[in-house]
């Protein structure tokens, strides 16, 4: 019976991921190797179900059974993930339960008693946590919750001790205290959970300061990318990088914004895009095993990619984003270097990847990725110049730029049979067309031109995308 | 993992939490005392629960009070981010307690006085005419039905009351809320405006005319018997601008030489707890009269012919020293801590 398993099939994925990493990238920018881990994953899962199919059919006697679960449990001991999932999120309710009801401010309880109660969760708390963390199996990740916890009391003993004592300082300064010690135990333990509550914190204390005071820091960037992101890859957690780049991104734009103005949140925002494509290439190069990475940058830098171009496919914003001068933000040497130093960076990543697809032709860079850095100079030399009475030649570039990524996505998405990079590209093309209907077109015969010409590419994209499944023996 | 590093992030949390309160539990217990005068308002905190938010005095500072760097940051200036960029400053407002236990504001610097009672507060917004400052003890925490009651009473059972707040004082001007009591005597205003000439429907959109009279109101809001007195004409009261809203341009302009007579024995008024007394106020006559400052050579006239809603003033309860009045019945009783109402506006009415 197990000689008719094939024993090294999924091995031999993981294994030849480094060895092909060089072409391991599929149609929509994401590595392949992170697919090959997930498909191990899911035969496994269906193994281990049909050996006790097997086992209570008597097809394999219980000796058998055990002895192949060993043979292919070899990817660790079960780990009750829906427990540790809601233990996670049980803390961060409790936490926040705990906050909230300690601002009712309960007058039957003496001021020290609340004191007590606070100090002794936070004790409590990270000592069974720390405990837990010490053992072996599911246990430590029990432990990180709790630590999760321990950490959300401290954050409602700030705010308690600020109630007791009738504090009504400067209130950022609780949320970054806060992050801080969140910051410090997830380092400490190596916690994602923490990590996730640290990067949350410091944007809140990065919002309020921009928001509420018109004080934006930068620190709240730095804090980010300095704090969590070294964590994120420490810990190979695509989660954590994810809420760390969403909160990087987030910081950028705000405080951009209140630095420079909206032209400076748009350049800084795209040459960050622009270089997180270029970091996840180089990621998926260099760090095949946390294959998550790329995957997450690729997502976060077309994102900032397309949502900077279809910003500026609108000729009346393109007459306003992409003009530094108009800026009107209280700091715009800050901005601007933000901003540069993020385009330095970028540019400096796609020059790398420029001499390794180019001159020595290590790695394929697919036509539409090379607009990214062509558009991060374009705006950025538009920008400097002042693009004032330039709206319509930057509206139409964009819009031929995106009509590009489009258009190759459905492309190679139909060519290679690939669903995600054909749908993506389609709905990229509706997004287009449904934008110029409202500011490009005069009369309803052209809209209903326009329309009838994408019903059409996508009744051609349809049929030749099922005419590649049925002779690569996809089916339909 | 390192238990040991875990360890010690988890108790680097606890110090945290423990310097915060240490920090306020040693204040409270060896700072200087102060007494602010405040009325409270009423918002929420959505992390530390209900409040009430306490507008000092001190809080708002009039441009004559700064000095040194504070003195430049009001000087007009085409930079529109100055005001951004002073924001969260640290300053030293000095303070002097007056004869009455009240705190009072002497001047606001970037730097803590040589000596006598300071607070450290923070920049909230500055221009030209004041600099509006945070002292970090602007919210009294409670639960919600207590803060609800709170700006009640402000308005209703102790309406003109001020809301007298002790705060403890560490030695680098960080300050601690600890007690706060409502003041037994408030002041009530209700302004009178000369009846329109002509019929009602004609002077339906035109603006509301200046005030010629008042109606000022002490009431006992407290567990005792007070005395208050109360000189011919109103004459225990004064004008005082409302620097805030008129920076200084209105100011009262009685006649030189105008002294309030001394108090007599008809003058000595018993409140009961809970009683009222009421005194009629006559704008009209000369000891009323403001002067605009804007003008050089502008002549005091009464309130009543100022078409300008920035003319706004607080009337002040000032009660006779206690030598005034030694020997008069009641003497003892008589409150001798001065009292102003809320703000009022010769077009406009009270705050």
């Amino acid at each position: 019976m197990c000689g008719s398993f094939p024993e090294v099939k999924y091995t031999d994925h993981l294994r030849a991921a480094p060895i092909n990493r060089i072409a391991a990238y599929d149609s929509a920018g994401l590595p392949e190797n992170n697919r090959a881990a997930y498909l191990m994953q899911k035969q496994v899962r269906w193994l281990m179900a049909e050996i006790d199919r097997w086992q209570a059919e008597e097809l394999i006697s219980a000796e058998q059974a055990g002895r192949l679960r060993q043979r292919y449990a070899a990817t660790g001991p079960a780990v009750p993930w829906g427990l540790l999932v809601f233990a996670t999120a049980g803390a961060i309710v409790v936490g926040l339960g705990v906050i909230l009801l300690f601002a009712y401010n309960w007058d039957e309880i003496p001021k020290f008693g609340k004191l007590a109660l606070i100090f002794g969760a936070v004790i409590g708390t990270h000592a069974a946590g720390i405990r837990l963390l010490a053992r072996d199996g599911w246990q430590p990740r029990l432990g990180d919750a709790l630590t999760l916890l321990g950490t959300m009391f401290y954050g409602a003993g700030i705010w308690l001790v600020a109630q007791v004592y009738h504090i009504d300082e400067h209130y950022p300064n609780g949320f970054l205290f806060w992050a801080l010690g969140a910051l410090a135990m997830a380092w400490a333990i190596r916690s994602t959970p923490n990590g996730l509550a640290a990067a949350v914190l410091i944007t809140i204390w990065g919002c309020c300061e921009s928001f509420d005071f018109h004080s934006p820091q930068y620190w709240a960037v730095l804090l980010v990318a300095g704090g969590i992101l070294p964590l994120a890859w420490r810990q190979r957690s695509a989660l954590l990088l994810a809420v760390a780049l969403v909160a990087i991104q987030f910081l950028i734009a705000v405080n951009a914004n209140y630095w420079g103005g909206g032209s400076h949140s748009l350049t800084a925002s795209l040459a960050l895009g622009v270089l997180l494509l270029a970091a996840s290439r180089l990621s998926a190069i260099h760090r095949p095993d946390f294959a998550g990475a790329a995957a997450v940058m690729a997502f976060f830098g077309w994102s900032a990619f397309l949502v900077c171009a279809y910003l500026l496919s609108f000729h009346e914003a393109a007459d306003n984003l992409l003009d530094w001068s108009r800026g009107n933000g209280s700091e715009r040497p800050l901005a601007a270097l933000f901003g540069w130093a993020l385009f330095a960076l970028g540019l400096g990543a796609w020059a790398w990847l420029a001499r390794r697809a180019l001159l020595l032709r290590e790695i394929t860079v697919h036509p539409e990725e090379w607009l990214l850095p062509i558009a991060l100079v374009y705006c950025f030399g538009l920008a400097a110049l002042g693009s004032r009475y330039w709206e319509l030649l930057i509206a139409w570039s964009f819009n031929l730029m995106i009509l590009g990524v489009a258009i190759m996505w459905m492309w190679r998405g139909c060519r290679e049979s690939q669903l995600r990079p054909t749908v993506l590209g389609s709905l990229l093309l509706s997004a287009v067309v449904f934008a110029r209907y409202f500011d490009l077109f005069d009369s309803l015969g052209s809209r209903g031109i326009a329309f009838i010409v994408l019903g059409g590419i996508f009744f051609g994209e349809a049929m030749y995308y099922r005419k590649v499944r049925r002779e690569t023996g996809g089916g339909a | 993992m390192k238990p040991k590093l875990a360890l010690a992030v988890a108790a680097l949390q606890v110090l945290v939490l423990g310097f915060m309160a240490g920090q306020r539990e040693w204040i409270m217990r060896t700072g200087t005392p102060l007494t602010l005068r405040t009325a409270p308002i009423d918002p929420n905190d959505p992390m530390r629960g209900a409040y009430v938010r306490l507008n000092y005095e001190i809080s708002n500072i009039p441009a004559e009070f700064c000095r040194g760097e504070t003195a430049q940051w009001i000087k007009p200036s085409d930079d529109i981010w100055r005001s951004s960029r002073l924001r969260d400053r640290v300053v030293y407002a000095s303070l002097r307690i007056n004869e009455h236990g009240l705190t009072e504001l002497v001047a606001l610097r970037e730097v803590p006085p040589a000596s006598g009672p300071f607070l450290r507060g923070r920049v909230v917004s500055a221009n030209q005419n004041n600099i509006q400052v945070r002292y970090g003890i602007e919210a009294l925490f409670m639960a919600k039905e207590a803060a609800v009651r709170m700006e009640s009473m402000a308005i209703k059972e102790k309406a003109g009351a001020p809301l007298a707040v002790q705060v403890m004082v560490g030695s680098s001007g960080t300050a601690v809320l600890k007690n706060h009591a409502w003041e037994p005597l408030g002041l009530t205003l209700v302004l009178h405006r000369p009846a329109p000439a002509e019929s009602s429907e004609a002077n339906r959109f035109r603006p509301q005319q200046p005030i010629n009279a008042l109606t000022a109101t002490l009431h006992n809001y407290g567990d005792k018997d007070f005395a208050i007195v109360d000189l011919p004409g109103g004459r225990s009261f004064r004008l005082v601008s409302n620097l805030l809203v008129n920076y200084g341009r209105y100011v009262p302009a009685p006649p030189s030489g105008a002294v309030a007579p001394p108090p007599q024995a008809a003058h000595v008024i018993v409140l009961k707890p809970g009683a009222s007394h009421a005194i009629q106020i006559d704008l009209s006559r000369p000891d009323w009269w403001i002067r605009d400052t804007s003008k050089a050579d502008a002549k005091a006239t009464p309130l009543s012919e100022v078409q300008d809603w920035t003319a706004s003033f607080r009337l002040e309860y000032i009660p006779p020293a206690a030598e005034v009045v030694r020997g008069l019945p009641h003497a003892d009783l008589v409150r001798h801590v001065p009292l102003r109402s809320r703000a009022f506006s010769a077009m406009q009415g009270v705050d």
